[in-house]
C-alpha cells in the first residue's frame, strides 16, 4: 500500500521533528509526558494514513502540527467531561529559593496553561514557542488572524490575571509589575 | 513584543527543554495504531463505506437476468472532468430506496424518508447508525463518537446488532458483540465477542459464531487466531483480516489457515478479490470452491482503487479508481465494462452499491450538502439513468476529511 519512499521519508521526518513536535504536545496537553506521547501518536498516524500525498505538500510539519493542535483539541473536549483539576497549589516552595523552585515554576506554567481554553492554549504556544506570525498561526488554526489576535490578547490578559492572584507561585519573571496607584489615600483614624 | 510575551516565551521554552522523544518507538507505536485503525475501518466495516453507501431497491422490482458485460478499452477522460453525473433520465415511476445512517429508508420520489422500527435510540453521545450488509438485508449498530477505549486497545463494552431485510421496515435484535459480519449464505451471519470488554483486541482470541438474522445460534463457538477478526465468510471458510493488514483465509472447523493474501480489496459468497499491492500489479479474483482465477486488467496498487461494491451473488465487482469511470468487472472472465457518464471531478463523492440481490448497480454522487444525484445502471445499458434530488441526510453523504 505504501512505497518505500513515503516509509522513508515518515521516518526521517520523526527522526528529525519528533523531539520539537513532543515539546509542543507537552505544553498543548499541560499534563504529563504519556498524554503528550499519547497526542503526538495520534497526530502522527493520522498523519501517516496520508503520508505520500503530504510528502507531495511543501511542508509536511505545517500538516503535522495542525493536526495536533485540532487532536489536542479534540482531547480536551472529551477530558472536558471529567472531573477538573485543581491547579497546583501556589507558594510551596521553600522560603529561601534554591534548585527546585525553577522546576516547580515551570509545572506551575504548564498547569496555568492547562486552565486555558484549548484554542487559547494552542495560539500561546504556536506563538510563543514555536515562533509563529500571527499568520502562520492562524493558519494552522484555520482561522482569521483577528481570531489569533483576540484568541492571544485573551489568554494572555487571563495569565496575568492568574499571576495576580498567585503572584507568590509564578516564577519571578512572570509577576505583574506593581499597578499604579490611582486611588485616593485612606486617613488613619 | 512585551516584557510579558517575552518573559512567558522564555518560561516555555525553560519548562520543556531537554524533553527528547524517542523516535523508534515513536514510529513503531505510530504503525501498530495504524494497523489497529486499518483493521477496524476494514473489519468493522466495509461498513462505515457506508457512511454513504446506499443499498436499496427499486419499486419495478431487482433485474434478476443478466447480461455479460462488454469489454471496451478505457478511453482517456475529459479534462476537465463535470462535477455531476451525467446520463438519460430515469423513467417515470422510478422510485430509488436508499438507507439512511439515521435509520430508515429514504424514497427518491416522494423525498421522504420512512424510519425503520425496532431500532432503538441511539445512545447520548453516541452518533447515528453503522450498517453492514449481509446476505438479504443489514445488520445495524450504532456508531461511537469515539472508542470507548482511551487507548483503542482493549473491546469495550459489547455492543446490539439488528437485522433487518432490504426494505424491510423493521428491525429484529441479534444480539451482543464486537462485530457482525456477512456470512456465505442467506439467513445467517457471524457474530463476535470477546469474554472481556478489557480483553486486548491485540492478544485476545475473538469468539466467533454463525447465528441466524434472529440471533438463534446455528453452528458451534469457534476461537479466531489472536489478533485477527472476520471480514467475510467465503464458502466454507472464514477471510480474516489482521491488526497487522494481514489477510488469512481461515477454516474455522480445523482451525487451519488455507491461504494469506496481500491485499484483499473485496470478498464475495465464493470469491476472494485481491492484489498484491504493487503499482503494475493487477486485481486477482478467486473462487473459493472451484479453484478458478482471473487475472484483470484493473491497476491493483491500493489508493487507485477507491472504492469496490461486490454482488450479492459476487460475479459483478464495480470498481471506482482515482480517476475515470465506474468499472463493472466480471469476476468469473475478468472483463470489464466502463460505465459512461460516471467520471467526476470529485469522485470521492461518488457512491454505489448493487441493488439487493440483483444486478442494478445504484449509484449516487453528493453535488453539496443538499443537492444530491441517484441513477442506476444494469449489465447491457450503454448511459446511466440519472436525476436530480435533495440529499436524504447530508451527513448520511459526508465524506471523510483529511483532518
Amino acid at each position: 500500500m505504501r512505497n518505500r519512499e513515503a516509509e522513508a521519508s515518515f521516518e526521517d521526518f520523526v527522526c528529525a521533528r519528533s523531539s520539537s513536535l513532543l515539546r509542543t504536545a507537552l505544553l498543548l496537553t499541560g499534563r504529563d509526558r504519556a498524554d503528550a506521547e499519547d497526542l503526538l501518536q495520534i497526530a502522527l498516524e493520522r498523519a501517516y494514513r496520508h503520508w505520500p500525498k503530504l510528502c507531495r505538500e511543501d511542508e509536511p510539519e505545517r500538516y503535522v502540527r495542525r493536526i495536533l493542535v485540532n487532536a489536542s483539541a479534540d482531547r480536551w473536549r472529551r477530558l472536558a467531561r471529567r472531573h477538573e483539576q485543581p491547579m497546583p497549589e501556589a507558594g510551596t516552595e521553600p522560603a529561601v529559593p534554591d534548585g527546585t523552585a525553577r522546576v516547580v515554576d515551570r509545572q506551575y506554567l504548564l498547569g496555568a496553561l492547562g486552565q486555558l481554553p484549548p484554542r487559547q492554549r494552542a495560539v500561546l504556544v504556536l506563538r510563543y514557542f514555536d515562533d509563529m506570525s500571527e499568520g502562520e498561526t492562524a493558519q494552522i488554526l484555520g482561522c482569521s488572524l483577528g481570531t489569533v489576535k483576540s484568541h492571544a490578547a485573551r489568554a494572555l490578559a487571563r495569565l496575568r490575571a492568574t499571576a495576580t492572584t498567585y503572584a507568590d507561585g509564578l516564577p519571578a519573571q512572570l509577576q505583574p509589575a506593581a499597578a499604579p496607584q490611582t486611588g485616593a489615600a485612606v486617613a488613619e483614624p | 513584543m512585551t516584557d510579558f510575551e517575552r518573559t512567558l516565551r522564555t518560561a516555555l521554552h525553560e519548562a520543556v527543554d531537554g524533553e527528547e522523544a524517542s523516535p523508534g518507538q515513536l514510529i513503531r507505536q505510530v504503525r501498530r495504531r495504524h494497523r489497529r485503525h486499518t483493521v477496524l475501518v476494514a473489519c468493522v466495516a466495509v461498513t462505515i463505506a457506508a457512511l454513504a453507501v446506499p443499498a436499496a431497491i427499486a419499486a419495478h422490482g431487482a433485474v434478476t437476468h443478466r447480461t455479460p458485460p462488454t469489454t471496451r478499452k478505457t478511453p482517456p477522460g475529459p479534462k476537465p472532468l463535470p462535477g455531476a453525473l451525467r446520463g438519460l433520465p430515469l423513467p417515470a415511476g422510478t422510485n430509488l430506496q436508499m438507507l439512511e445512517l439515521t435509520g430508515g429508508w429514504y424514497s427518491t420520489r416522494t423525498q421522504q424518508t420512512v424510519p425503520i422500527t425496532g431500532l432503538p435510540a441511539p445512545m447520548v453521545g453516541w452518533a447515528a447508525y453503522a450498517f453492514v450488509q449481509v446476505e438479504g438485508g443489514w445488520a445495524a449498530f450504532s456508531t461511537p463518537a469515539s472508542s470507548s477505549c482511551q487507548t483503542g486497545e482493549c473491546t469495550g463494552p459489547p455492543q446490539e446488532f439488528y437485522y433487518f431485510a432490504d426494505s424491510g421496515l423493521n428491525a429484529t435484535p441479534v444480539g451482543a458483540g464486537y462485530q457482525v459480519a456477512s456470512a456465505s449464505r442467506r439467513g445467517a451471519l457471524w457474530l463476535v465477542t470477546y469474554p472481556r470488554p478489557t480483553d486486548d483486541i491485540d492478544t485476545t482470541s475473538a469468539i466467533a459464531q454463525l447465528v441466524s438474522t434472529t440471533g438463534r445460534p446455528l453452528g458451534p463457538r469457534y476461537r479466531l487466531p489472536a489478533g485477527y477478526l472476520i471480514n467475510s465468510g467465503v464458502g466454507a471458510y472464514l477471510m480474516l483480516t489482521g491488526l497487522d493488514g494481514a489477510n488469512l483465509l481461515w477454516n474455522p472447523r480445523t482451525g487451519q489457515t488455507i491461504r494469506q493474501f496481500a491485499h484483499v480489496i473485496a470478498v464475495g459468497p465464493e470469491q476472494v478479490v485481491w492484489t498484491q499491492g504493487c503499482r503494475s500489479c493487477r486485481v486477482r479474483i478467486l473462487n473459493v470452491t472451484t479453484g478458478g482465477s482471473v487475472t484483470t486488467p484493473i491497476p491493483g496498487n491500493r489508493p487507485a482503487i477507491l472504492k469496490t461494491s461486490l454482488s450479492t451473488d459476487g460475479t459483478l465487482l464495480a470498481v471506482l479508481l482515482e480517476r475515470g469511470p465506474l468499472r463493472v468487472l466480471d469476476t468469473a472472465t475478468g472483463a470489464v465494462t466502463l460505465i459512461p457518464g460516471t467520471a467526476i471531478r470529485n469522485p470521492v463523492t461518488l457512491t454505489f452499491a448493487w441493488l439487493g440481490e440483483s444486478h442494478r448497480l445504484l449509484v449516487s454522487a453528493q453535488a453539496n450538502q443538499n443537492a444530491a444525484q441517484f441513477g442506476y445502471w444494469q449489465p447491457g445499458d450503454t448511459r446511466l439513468r440519472v436525476a436530480a434530488g435533495t440529499s436524504p441526510d447530508a451527513e448520511a453523504l459526508e465524506t471523510s476529511v483529511l483532518w
